[in-house]
């Protein structure tokens, strides 16, 4: 069976039942919506983006949906991204963003979760300027601002 | 950041939930809003250690301002150091505005009887340089009061927190507490405990550590499950745990607090991990292990930190505990025990002595042969008939399946770790009996104290008796009557490994096996070995009766022990066997520890290795093995590569290999400082290119 998924710039997207449904607001939705043939517009995803979206969700249609723990210890989490993934999220950084925001809001936790781990890795191991650098951040403290920050978060500071 | 929106806090909040403590620091400088997000997460899960924290004392000072953000909290006392801190300590973890409905649908629901004011108690901790202001603050806490006081409208702000009622800005809302250490004064239970946020704590750990002071620590079990209904996760324990509230009545059986008399469904309370120490189970009075039945949404039990078979076995009441926990909670499905402790899976009821007739009957059989023994050696030989006759007799009830009941139907994982006391009934009873198991571990052979071997359920009508009620005749000898009255008792006794073996031709279902601890001897595994030898069979037909776990088993470790003297054949056929796991993912092939010699099964193609991949029908465990652990003393540094190369040919998904040396074996230490030393083959470029990602060289020193 398959649903047809609309993008914001009005483009129509043919996918298997069983693909649109790694995303938990489209199974929701075609839950609710019962038999109905309609097509589900999707008006915060671009085309583009959504593209990107099902390609994923095509490679991971089979894998088995995780259930979340609520006990675990997010320090523990192992960091490792499968190969494929590493390929599929060398992307430049905007559109990194919006992979991330539209996994957010069509619920699609795995892919959430591999975007964020990917920013975590560009962050890790920088400076603040460096991280400013690498995001095109504005540097909004004054240097008395900064000496507070430092004073009391001494403790974090691993040496 | 270069996005056309703004990230929501939520995605702030993953991308940094994967960042260590290091690059969240940095984090707080790039910008107003990268600091409010990284300040959140770091302080989401604090350890508070006096002793390994550098800047601890600025460490309190600043979770003063932000309790708000502690979800998680690792207290690791050292009441030295911490005695300083004291005030500060409490002053982050106490909480002492009333507790008040919040949003929740029924009001019922989120209001809660609190323990009364400790005003008792203050006074007599005035030994503390506390000061009295922070007790006043303390408002009254009686239902009424509560009831009273007006509901906090509730926006949900996005908390990130499911379910969690509007708690305001400054409210902690504290989910797991941690806490290790050895509370000399005892002002932990009193002071922090009921007094740390209740309403959103779901897990709370207490590891008491024995500082060889004191000889006994009071719990009062009750009393915290009473003050935290959202718990989910409770760990009590440490060596010197009792489970009984301080002060109570000595004369009374009713002295455990009236938490479990407030039954029903309705008040289920949510615990689904419980872990304590063996001292609970010998608890006293009729209402002992009464609480269980508000337990009834308890999943997993652990039992941890006995000390020594001897206080464990002391008014040990096993068969209770295990009754109340089958009436109480049938949902248990994991039950993991390390250490010195007397707990059962399986029931054995005791028989009434009506009901021994068969038991009894052997021991008045006199086969014909018994004439033409010496008169003086023939009490001894009825004596070894009639024992090995009642172990035959025990092993037929237990295959049945009828007598032994299961204490923990739903059970799939079990776990024993050192010193354990698993019987062999039990064992037995599980291959026979218990369908969902599917995770087992055995990290030890069972103890050799004799302790409990010698317990029974004691307070059941059946035990008592006198040995004239049994039928027996004149003729019976004191050893005999022992027999059989051991027998009528049910007492367990430790499995040996032939049982083990039993157990793994019984027990199907099973996707994860660890019997490392349990050295298995190569003559107990396959049948016949030395008929093998003496016909010099050179094919190699395996005599290894099929385990009933081969299709399903995805995990295994195991250690299998052959004596060097054993020719290439019989590791060969040991080899096969392993070869018959088709779906494995992981295989764990190590020496036990114990072992004083090079007893271990040889992986190399002389010994038969190729064994674990031939299958005539395809489909073996080389399409699907991921992880793989060897001994690998014994490849010769030229081994080395090919059998790298090997093992990545014929198994594609291979990602991991670990190659154990035990170091009082070989000269691994010496040959590594030369050139061509043991791994020497890692550097090889063939087998860094090889599709196995890790290799990883362990050495064990034991």
């Amino acid at each position: 069976m398959t649903v047809i998924l609309v993008s914001s710039d009005n483009q129509d997207f043919k996918v298997d039942k069983e693909v649109a449904e790694r995303s938990i607001l489209i199974k929701n939705m075609l839950e609710d919506v019962g038999e109905s043939d309609s097509p589900i517009p999707l008006p915060n995803v671009t085309a583009a983006v959504l593209t990107k979206v099902i390609e994923y969700c095509e490679h991971h249609r089979n894998d088995p949906v995780q259930v979340p723990e609520e006990t675990d210890d997010p320090r523990k989490r192992s960091n490792d991204i499968e190969e494929w993934d590493m390929k599929f999220m060398q992307v430049d950084q905007e559109m990194l963003f919006e992979i991330i925001l539209a996994a957010n809001y069509l619920d699609i936790k795995p892919l959430l979760d591999v975007g964020c781990k990917t920013v975590a890795n560009i962050i890790k191991g920088k400076t603040p300027e460096e991280i400013r650098k690498a995001f095109n951040i504005v540097n909004d403290f004054t240097p008395e601002e900064e000496a507070q920050i430092k004073k009391e978060n001494e403790w974090a500071e691993d040496r | 950041m270069s996005t056309p929106r703004p990230l929501p806090t939520e995605i702030f909040a993953v991308i940094f939930g994967n960042l260590p403590r290091r690059d969240l620091y940095q984090c707080l400088f790039v910008s107003h809003l990268w600091h409010d997000q990284a300040e959140a997460q770091l302080y989401s899960a604090v350890t508070i250690d006096a002793r390994e924290t550098t800047h601890f004392q600025q460490l309190i000072l600043t979770l003063k301002t932000r309790k708000q953000f502690l979800r998680r909290v690792e207290w690791r006392s050292h009441s030295q150091e911490d005695s300083d801190f004291e005030v500060d300590l409490l002053d982050i973890f106490l909480d002492y505005r009333p507790v008040v409905a919040g949003s929740a649908a029924s009001v019922e629901d989120n209001v809660h009887y609190l323990p009364p004011s400790p005003v008792k108690t203050w006074r007599s901790l005035s030994c503390f340089r506390f000061p009295k202001r922070l007790w006043k603050r303390r408002t009254p806490s009686t239902l009424l009061e509560i009831q009273a006081a007006a509901p906090i409208q509730s926006d949900m702000p996005p908390t990130g927190i499911p379910g969690s009622p509007f708690l305001g800005p400054d409210r902690p809302a504290l989910k797991h507490f941690t806490f290790t250490g050895d509370d000399p004064r005892g002002f932990l239970q009193e002071m922090v405990l009921f007094n740390l946020m209740s309403t959103t704590l779901t897990t709370l750990e207490l590891h008491l550590v024995n500082d060889g002071q004191r000889l006994s620590y009071y719990v009062d079990l009750e009393r915290i499950l009473d003050t935290y209904p959202h718990l989910k996760d409770l760990c009590l324990d440490g060596p010197i745990c009792q489970y009984e509230p301080i002060g109570r009545d000595k004369d009374s059986n009713h002295y455990y607090s009236s938490f479990a008399s407030r039954s029903g469904p309705a008040t289920l309370h949510r615990l689904e991990k419980f872990t304590f120490a063996p001292s609970m189970m010998s608890r006293r009075g009729t209402d002992a292990f009464t609480f269980l039945q508000r337990l009834g949404n308890l999943k997993r039990i652990r039992v941890r930190s006995g000390r020594s078979y001897s206080e464990c076995a002391q008014g040990c009441r096993t068969w209770e505990f295990g009754q109340a926990l089958k009436q109480h909670c049938p949902m248990v499905e994991s039950v993991d025990i390390d250490g010195p402790a007397i707990f059962w899976i399986y029931g054995l009821p005791i028989l009434p002595y009506d009901q021994t007739r068969h038991i009894t009957s052997l021991a008045d059989q006199t086969p014909a042969y018994m004439s033409l023994v010496p008169a003086e050696l023939v009490q001894r030989m009825k004596e070894d008939r009639l024992r090995l006759q009642l172990l035959d007799q025990e092993q037929e009830e237990l295959l049945e399946g009828k007598v032994a009941e299961p204490l923990f139907p739903q059970l799939k994982t079990l776990i024993f770790g050192q010193d354990h006391s698993l019987s062999f009934q039990d064992l037995f009873s599980l291959g026979v009996q218990a369908h969902y198991l599917t995770h087992l571990e055995i990290n030890s052979l069972p103890t050799q104290s004799t302790e409990p071997w010698e317990v029974y359920d004691k307070d059941a009508p059946a035990a008592a008796a006198t040995a004239t009620m049994m039928h027996l005749t004149p003729t019976t000898n004191a050893r005999t009557a022992i027999l059989l009255e051991n027998r009528r008792l049910q007492k367990r006794r430790p499995f040996t490994n032939g049982e083990l073996i039993m157990f793994l031709q019984l027990c199907s279902g099973l996707r994860y096996l660890s019997l490392t601890g349990c050295g298995i001897p190569l003559e107990t595994l396959v049948e016949g070995l030395i008929t093998m030898a003496s016909l010099s069979i050179s094919g190699r037909t395996s005599n290894v009766r099929p385990w009933a776990c081969e299709g399903t088993l995805e995990t295994l470790k195991i250690c299998i022990d052959v004596l060097p003297s054993h020719p290439a054949e019989f590791h060969a056929s040991a080899w096969e066997h392993l070869g018959r796991f088709k779906n494995l993912r992981s295989l764990t092939v190590t020496c036990s520890s114990t072992s004083m010699k090079r007893m271990f099964l040889i992986p190399t193609l002389k010994f038969g290795v190729e064994g674990l991949f031939q299958r005539q029908e395809g489909g073996g465990m080389n399409e699907t093995l991921e992880e793989l652990q060897l001994m690998s003393d014994w490849w010769e540094a030229s081994e080395g590569r090919e059998m790298v190369l090997w093992l990545a040919k014929s198994c594609p998904r291979l990602r991991k290999l670990d190659l154990v040396y035990n170091f009082r074996f070989c000269e691994y230490g010496l040959r590594r400082m030369e050139k061509g030393g043991h791994d020497a083959f890692l550097e090889d470029e063939d087998v860094k290119q090889c599709s196995i990602r890790q290799i990883n060289i362990q050495t064990i020193h034991n």
